[in-house]
């Protein structure tokens, strides 16, 4: 039995798409607590009042109002740098463009690259992702 | 140089002259020595004789002689004989004493005989000289200098004259013929010849220069124009099908409404809204493409109208959130009016849609002082949410939103939209806003024909 995700951020401004991602990860029953946030600086703000929260996974969405993935992930790694680390961020697109999937490459945070939509198989690879990382750490 | 030599010149002329009157005037002196010893011993004999006769005709025939002025004679019992005008100032007196001797006789002083002499014949042949020298000189120099300027025309002139003559403002640009001198050696390489390749060759190359150009800016022409066709051409397509999948899933939900779960009537619900947006997004994708397309439809179109037909348009939004326009008088301008419609059914459904929720939307369209001669300024003003500075020039690009479309429903593209707008008749748009303080869209445009000036239009 794999082991469970204990909490997942969910940044994406689709408020349909997120009741999709829900779904998803209510169906695929590896997930305990999923947190949405709708703005990338609001998920800044959430990171910051709580440094002491132990968050395993973030599901990133790229293209969003008023700050993108991209510009998320920038801002955090300044603010947070290495904590970051720990947490297993996987970016969500839409975006069929190469050049977007290379930006992400850069960030060592990202360690997937999903094209939507999300679909229960990629969850569990994200579990199994997260556990790889886990172990490595240990 | 010309004046050192000119300066030499005048220095070896004087020199010259000075040698040559001193040698004149030694002449003259040389003449009063042959006088002294032609005559002396004449007169003196004639003085002892008391010949008056003889000595008339010898005192006569001195003063024949060419430079004697005058001449006095005096002997010493008294008598004078004189010829010529003593009184006058002669440049040479010389007086030679009669000395009479004989056998019989010592030396024994019978009178003196005086000469005044003139260098006047001289003077005269000096002038004569230099009148000479100045006009030969003169004429030297004058043949020379035609016969300079002659070879220089012939040689150089005419040709220069030619090169001139062709370098018209168009040279480079016209289809006119390259340069070609008239030369017996046409292809000669000297200095001229080689003017005249740099000349033609530039010619050439600006030429060719411009063909590409004007070939590389059909290309784009094309190019644009075809993506605007393709763009249209894509999203007229799309609209079947989405229109389709609306009118779907609409049946499932009217068939279903029973059976349904819950959640299954939330996931029809969230469907129907994205087909919506999908079909919204195509439409805007539209009027996009339509306005970046050709601007051949420009005329004078009166704004009032405009904003009216707008008004009338966007009726439903306007009662169902109680929004209060008002619209000042709006001047005429040049331009397309369909893409002002667009323009200002943008600004102001995005002025009715940005309001804080329960908040009733406050819009005023107007014409401002004119900011600049021959332009003028409209105004969008309302009372909404704001756009925060940082946001300010990210509104206008392409699908770019500050909020989610639960929120705020849009696909991004009406600012682009309306910049392209303006930016088709050469107009300027601008916004200045604070959160919470509404939003100002100012519009700039050329109040004639682009400025007055009777321009081709930008976009052709």
């Amino acid at each position: 039995m794999a082991e469970k995700i204990k909490r997942l951020l969910l940044i994406d401004d689709g408020d349909i798409d997120q009741r999709l991602y829900r779904r998803m990860l209510e169906r695929s029953d590896l997930v305990e607590e999923v947190q949405s946030f709708f703005y990338a600086d609001e998920a800044l703000e959430f990171l910051r009042k709580n440094r002491a929260l132990d968050i395993d996974l973030i599901f990133l969405d790229i293209n969003m109002p008023r700050m993108n993935g991209f510009e998320f992930l920038e801002a955090a790694i300044d603010e947070f740098g290495d904590t970051f680390t720990g947490i297993v961020i996987v970016m969500l697109t839409t975006s069929l463009n190469p050049a977007d999937r290379e930006r992400a490459e850069k960030f060592s945070v990202v360690r997937d690259f999903i094209n939507k939509p999300l679909s229960v198989d990629h969850v569990k690879h994200a579990v199994q992702l997260l556990r790889e990382v886990r172990s490595n750490d240990d | 140089m010309i004046l050192a030599n000119v300066l030499l010149a005048l220095v070896a002329t004087s020199v010259q002259f000075f040698y040559s009157y001193e040698r004149g005037k030694s002449k003259v002196l040389s003449a009063y020595d042959v006088i002294e010893v032609s005559f002396r011993d004449s007169i003196t004999n004639a003085l002892w004789k008391f010949d008056f006769d003889q000595i008339d005709v010898l005192v006569t025939g001195i003063k024949a002689k060419s430079d004697v002025l005058y001449l006095q004679l005096e002997s010493n019992s008294g008598d004078t004989w004189q010829r010529g005008d003593a009184s006058v100032d002669a440049d040479l007196v010389r007086t030679m004493q009669l000395d009479f001797a004989d056998d019989e006789h010592p030396n024994r002083s019978l009178g003196t005989l005086t000469v005044g002499l003139s260098y006047e014949n001289v003077r005269n042949r000096l002038w004569e000289q230099l009148a000479t020298l100045v006009l030969s000189n003169f004429a030297k120099t004058l043949v020379a200098s035609i016969v300079m300027m002659a070879i220089f025309d012939v040689l150089v002139a005419r040709h220069l004259r030619s090169i001139a003559g062709a370098l018209t403002p168009s040279f480079f640009a016209d289809e006119t013929p390259a340069i070609a001198l008239k030369r017996r050696d046409a292809e000669k390489e000297d200095e001229i010849g080689q003017i005249v390749s740099g000349l033609n060759a530039a010619k050439e190359s600006i030429h060719k220069a411009h063909r590409q150009l004007a070939a590389t800016n059909e290309d784009l022409l094309d190019a644009n124009r075809e993506q605007a066709e393709f763009t249209y051409a894509i999203s007229h397509d799309l609209k079947s099908p989405t229109n389709t999948i609306q009118m779907l899933l609409n049946e499932i939900e009217v068939t279903e409404q029973e059976t349904l779960s819950e959640d299954s009537k939330e996931c029809l619900d969230d469907a129907k809204q994205t087909a919506q947006r999908m079909r919204q997004l195509i439409d805007d994708i539209l009027d996009y493409a339509q306005a970046i397309g050709e601007s051949s439809d420009f005329d004078w179109i009166d704004l009032d109208l405009v904003v009216t037909d707008v008004l009338r348009d966007l009726a439903g939004e306007i009662s169902s959130s109680g929004a209060q326009v008002t619209v000042e008088p709006l001047p005429k301008i040049f331009g397309s009016r369909l893409q002002m419609r667009l323009l200002f059914q943008n600004l102001i459904s995005n002025a009715i849609k940005f309001v804080a929720p329960d908040e009733v939307p406050k819009i005023k369209v107007s014409a401002g002082a004119a900011p600049a001669k021959g332009k003028v300024l409209l105004s969008v003003q309302d009372s909404g949410i704001g756009i925060p500075e940082a946001f300010q020039e990210q509104v206008f690009g392409m699908f770019q939103k500050l909020h989610m479309h639960s929120s705020y429903s849009g696909s991004g593209l009406g600012l682009t939209l309306c910049k392209r707008i303006v930016s088709n008749h050469s107009g300027a748009l601008t916004v200045s806003s604070a959160p919470g303080m509404g939003a100002t869209f100012d519009i700039v445009l050329p109040e004639g024909r682009f400025g007055g000036k009777d321009q081709k239009t930008v976009v052709d």
